[in-house]
């Protein structure tokens, strides 16, 4: 699994944050979206290999949760665009997004507690005839698609062990269950790239086994998965490729192996020189190995002592 | 006290056109509220719509009522259009308000005296309701009776039609529900952005759970003034709407036999209320400054606002539902 | 369709559908209203009959002259007409009803000549019909000063009564603005504390005992404060602990306010009442350039805009009113900051009952006391509040002013309308809430 790359393709990928990809299934651009004066996304591009497993990681606050919103019509970005499948889908309402075949799941789950699980399951099939309001009240029009539906939702339901549930409500679920059913649930749209908004959060290891085989399962029948997480070893396992995002922008991109090595992407989740420990060194040494100018550094403490003198609090923070 | 007459007319009260009229407008709003969590507080805007619409061709041009009734659904469907496109992406309090002033707004119409000369003020509409009985296979003048309650043909024959549409409103609902557009209703109601993540146009829906639920709350509204045989506007008050919710939530929440079971005990109970103190206070049986024969009419709203209350805060799931089926929002 | 034509059309469609709107609110007013028939007294057993006199000064002298076709109705407390009729050349009405019992006996404003008015006020008597009885209600008319000027004129009269109404609605609706804003509840049964407060002053006034409007006014205002707490600490605040949700609350206030508005129905009738003192001030007018004003109404609006900026000096300035935003900002920060939220809630609460109280009365001085004041005022007030951006206190007072100077505008643009005032208003907030949702001073987070 790990360090496995399936398409050939990949391994002659640079691993250059924005880097095109031998065959994108989505591909966005100059995709922007402040909060106030707060900016959340800043990409400038990025592509997603289809038919691959990539990892979407970054600090808590890097906006990854707010791109996957965008991109999947949740929210309306301020600028951006972007192709899904060859389709142009910035600015879809979220409905059509998953029409074309980009389906995400929510990082709290949204099990429909008061219907039944093979219901859930049943509401997740698209293009269904009974779902015409001319149509419903009479049964015959749609009652043959919906035993058809029926049996997917069931067979479904076996390969993630959650049939012997069927007919109870979705709300007496476990919390564990509640993730199965949402994935299954949305596998029941026949989706071409899965989204997937923290699988693993709060999930019991086992558990968390069976979610990793099911989604190598999503690879192996030709789907393209993108999903978020903090689980590295998760994230070490299973994914082809890894995003990585702070702060707003996609600062870099490449196979696990490379990103755990990458200087920038250990920087952006530890804060800048973490492994430098000052405390071994003279003040010269540690004030050289942060990068600072020592001139610069003992005028700024005789202004400090200055200022503390003055009951003035202003601190200049000199850095690199 | 007569108690005898007291109970048999709780009982018709319970059973009559009127409340058939009643059961019509909550299975509308049963829609709404109950099957896609759209808290509708104008459908006794739906209703008053229902009943001129109906009315005004027949009474101010001399229409044929089979034509009025086209009226009707236009009237509805267009009353539905005109507050949804406001309304439905916006949440459930503000729904409620500005629901809750289209309905006045369309009562003020009606009452005001500007427009009398269509709506008839705040007399109604009478004389259109000639049709009916025309078309009653029972005696109009006759008398019948239910214990100690008597009544006329008129009422037996818009007993028998208003339960008839009942029926047969119900049997739609109970249909549409069980399909596969039922359950994409359902599941708004659970949670409109997993519905959108499946790839349901939830506003679409929306629109057509409005739709839906105004023409039969329309053709409620249309019944209630039949079985007065007058359409007024005092008839459309809020308390109308707030009756229907506090039936609906009575009976059960997205239960088909919900309105009608609420429906006939919210009556009953009310009426028992309204008889007691009815004849309480003429034979003096209560003293003067607690209720008197003008003002013991009040006492009934008062029971039902509170009937109202208690039921959400202590049996949201109604009369025969389950506590896990707990009702409005779930988070 | 790209994104920029996708944008303007669903501009365009929010106009039309704005325009549609308006449209419907304006449609057909022109023409006179037809006058109804009378009714026939000669089969009815009992009959309610009167004259409508106007009173005027000329040269020093009083004048009483008789006023033909003035429409006139008899209905019962809660608004069902059982008859009515237009008075003859001799100013003089007979009705007959079917029915002995208490009914109102209700004076047609629209149908009265142009410049005249009922005196203080009194449109709508109280009348009781007893069987094979002739009962007699004379309505006195006098000189209405507002019409005196044309139309142009009337402008800035119009929007002085326009600000009067916007700073009751301002006061009254901060408390229900900031009991959203605490604890998200919008509470449906505000409009009955208005009612409450100004009936409790009335029955002080002039029901119960004489006690002046003054001390009665303040009585009302404090036990309006403490129901305000009651309900917090008897209600909400046990089924906030209960866990329930705030849709499951905002029903319960509904239920809550229909109850109580039957209530004052079945307590203190139907018919519009009045304060014992400064209801009659038209000697004592002052004239401040184009605009007439009582000394009533110019109390009522200096003590408002005193309270108004109190208020905001408490909510900016003091460290109570700074809890209050922050609890209304994010509850759970504010408590682990060591604000004991449900103190705020409750003073909340109380301030929200004791401005409801004060807004009762100041209401009830200009327009009279009704048992459903409350209720008209609530759609009012939460069409403010949305109006200026729910949850923003200020936005309360930007919407107020709107919203008052909106309804009496109506009045002045279309004086036939005059019973549809509210819809002006009412059409207004619709209108907005299809192109701004948020209000006007509300931050965009999403309201669907």
């Amino acid at each position: 699994m790990s360090g496995e790359l399936a398409p050939a393709e990949t391994a002659l990928v640079p691993p250059v944050p924005g880097v095109a990809k031998p065959d994108s299934i989505l591909v966005a651009e100059s995709v922007r979206r402040a909060f106030g004066g707060l900016v959340a996304v800043a990409v400038d591009h990025v592509e997603v290999q289809r038919g691959q497993i990539t990892a979407l990681i970054g600090p808590n606050g890097a906006g990854k949760t707010t791109l996957f919103n965008l991109l999947t019509g949740f929210d309306r970005p301020d600028a951006g665009t972007w192709r899904f499948d060859g389709f142009d889908l910035a600015g879809q309402p979220p409905h059509k997004v998953a029409r074309r075949g980009m389906v995400r799941t929510f990082q709290l789950t949204k099990s429909l507690a008061r219907l039944s699980v093979i219901e859930n399951m049943r509401l997740g099939a698209t293009k269904q005839r009974g779902e015409r309001m001319w149509a419903a009240p009479w049964v015959f029009p749609w009652s043959t698609q919906e035993r058809e539906i029926t049996e997917r939702a069931d067979a479904l339901l076996e390969r993630f062990r959650l049939a012997h549930m069927r007919d109870g409500f979705a709300g007496n679920l476990s919390g564990g269950q509640r993730k199965l059913l949402e994935m299954a649930r949305a596998l029941m749209t026949e989706p071409s790239l899965i989204m997937l908004d923290e699988p693993m959060a709060g999930v019991n290891p086992v558990l968390k086994q069976s979610l990793l085989e099911h989604i190598l399962q999503l690879k192996a029948e030709g789907r393209t998965v993108l999903f978020v997480e903090h689980d590295m070893d998760m994230v070490h396992e299973i994914s082809d490729w890894v995003l990585v995002m702070a702060e707003g922008q996609l600062i870099a991109e490449g196979t696990s192996h490379q990103i755990s090595g990458n200087e920038e992407v250990i920087d952006a989740y530890l804060g800048a020189h973490h492994d430098v420990d000052i405390g071994a060194m003279s003040d010269t040494e540690a004030i050289r190995k942060l990068g600072l100018d020592e001139e610069q550094v003992s005028d700024a403490v005789e202004h400090l002592a200055e200022a503390h003198h003055d009951d003035t609090g202003e601190r200049e923070a000199s850095g690199a | 006290m007569n108690w005898e007459l007291i109970f048999w007319n709780a009982i018709y009260t319970a059973i009559n056109a009127g409340a058939a009229a009643m059961c019509i407008v909550a299975v509308g709003l049963n829609v709404h509220a109950g099957y896609t969590g759209l808290l509708n507080f104008g459908q006794a805007g739906f209703a008053a719509v229902g009943a001129y619409a109906f009315a005004i061709p027949i009474a101010n041009y001399d229409w044929a009522w089979y034509y009025a009734i086209p009226v009707v659904m236009a009237a509805s469907v267009g009353l539905s259009c005109l507050l949804g496109l406001p309304t439905l992406r916006l949440r459930t309090d503000y729904l409620a308000i500005v629901t809750i002033a289209s309905a006045e707004i369309i009562r003020l119409f009606a009452n005001s005296t500007r427009f009398t000369w269509l709506t008839g003020g705040s007399d109604g509409k009478q004389g259109w309701t000639g049709f009916f009985l025309d078309l009653n296979p029972w005696p109009n003048g006759g008398r019948y009776r239910l214990g100690a309650q008597v009544f006329d043909g008129y009422r037996l024959f818009m007993l028998v039609v208003g339960w008839s549409l009942v029926i047969i409103v119900s049997l739609l609902v109970w249909a549409l529900m069980r399909s596969p557009w039922g359950r994409v209703l359902k599941s708004i109601r659970e949670d409109e952005d997993a519905a959108r993540a499946l790839g349901k146009n939830v506003v679409a829906f929306k629109m057509q759970s409005l739709v839906l639920g105004g023409l039969i709350g329309s053709f409620g509204g249309l019944m209630l003034s039949a079985q007065t045989q007058s359409a007024t506007p005092g008839q459309y008050a809020t308390n109308l709407t707030f009756f229907a919710f506090t039936i609906i939530i009575l009976g059960g929440l997205s239960r088909v036999k919900g309105p009608i079971i609420g429906t006939m005990i919210f009556l009953f109970v009310i009426q028992i209320v309204d008889n007691v103190l009815s004849q309480a206070t003429r034979n003096d049986k209560i003293p003067g400054w607690m209720a008197t024969t003008s003002n013991y009419s009040q006492v009934k709203f008062i029971v039902a606002g509170l009937i109202l209350a208690a039921l959400v805060v202590f049996r949201p799931q109604g009369i025969f539902g389950d506590r896990r089926e707990q009702v409005f929002d779930v988070r | 369709m790209s994104r920029g034509c996708q944008r303007g059309a669903q501009v365009l469609l929010r106009v039309l559908t704005v325009a549609v709107f308006v449209a419907l609110g304006l449609l057909g007013f022109g023409g006179d209203a037809a006058h109804a028939q009378g009714d026939d007294g000669d089969d009815a057993a009992q009959v309610v009959r009167g004259r409508v006199i106007n009173e005027r000064e000329e040269d020093g002298e009083r004048i009483r002259e008789n006023v033909a076709g003035v429409r006139i109705v008899v209905e019962t407390e809660s608004g069902e007409v059982v008859g009515e009729a237009v008075t003859d050349d001799d100013g003089a009405y007979l009705i007959g009803i079917a029915e002995p019992g208490d009914y109102i006996v209700r004076l047609d404003d629209e149908t009265l000549p142009e410049g005249v008015s009922a005196q203080d006020g009194e449109d709508s008597l109280a009348v009781n019909v007893r069987a094979n009885s002739s009962t007699t209600r004379a309505f006195f008319l006098g000189e209405d000063l507002r019409q005196a000027t044309g139309k142009l004129g009337q402008l800035p009269q119009t929007l002085f009564h326009g600000f009067k109404l916007a700073t009751i609605i301002a006061i009254t609706s901060i408390g229900l603005s900031l009991v959203f804003g605490t604890t998200g509840l919008s509470n449906f049964a505000h409009g009955e504390m208005v009612t409450f407060g100004a009936l409790l002053a009335w029955g002080l006034n002039r029901a119960w005992a004489g006690v002046h409007l003054i001390p009665a006014a303040l009585v009302a205002i404090v036990l309006s404060a403490l129901a305000g707490g009651m309900f917090e600490v008897g209600v909400w605040r046990r089924l906030r602990r209960s866990g329930t949700s705030l849709t499951s609350m905002m029903i319960v206030s509904i239920g809550l306010a229909l109850g109580l508005r039957h209530l004052f129905l079945f307590r203190a009738g139907g018919d519009l009442k009045q304060y014992g003192q400064y209801t009659r001030q038209r000697e004592s007018l002052i004239t401040l350039g184009p605009i007439d004003l009582t000394p009533r109404s110019l109390s009522i609006i200096v003590i408002s805009l005193l309270v108004i900026l109190g208020l905001a000096f408490f909510l900016l300035r003091t460290r109570f009113g700074k809890a209050i935003r922050a609890v209304s900002d994010n509850p759970e920060l504010a408590s682990s900051s060591g604000i004991d939220a449900e103190r705020v809630v409750l003073v909340v609460w109380v301030l929200g009952g004791a401005l409801a109280g004060l807004g009762g009365v100041f209401y009830g001085l200009e327009y009279g006391i009704r048992w459903d004041m409350g209720f008209t005022l609530l759609l009012l007030m939460f069409a403010a509040i949305i109006l200026g951006g729910l949850g923003n206190p200020f936005g309360a007072l930007v919407g107020a002013l709107i919203i008052g100077t909106f309804v009496e505008l109506w009045t002045w643009v279309l004086p036939s309308a005059v019973d549809m005032k509210n819809v002006g208003a009412l059409i207004a907030l619709i209108a907005l809430l299809l192109v701004r949702p948020q209000g006007l001073l509300g931050s965009k987070e999403r309201v669907g």
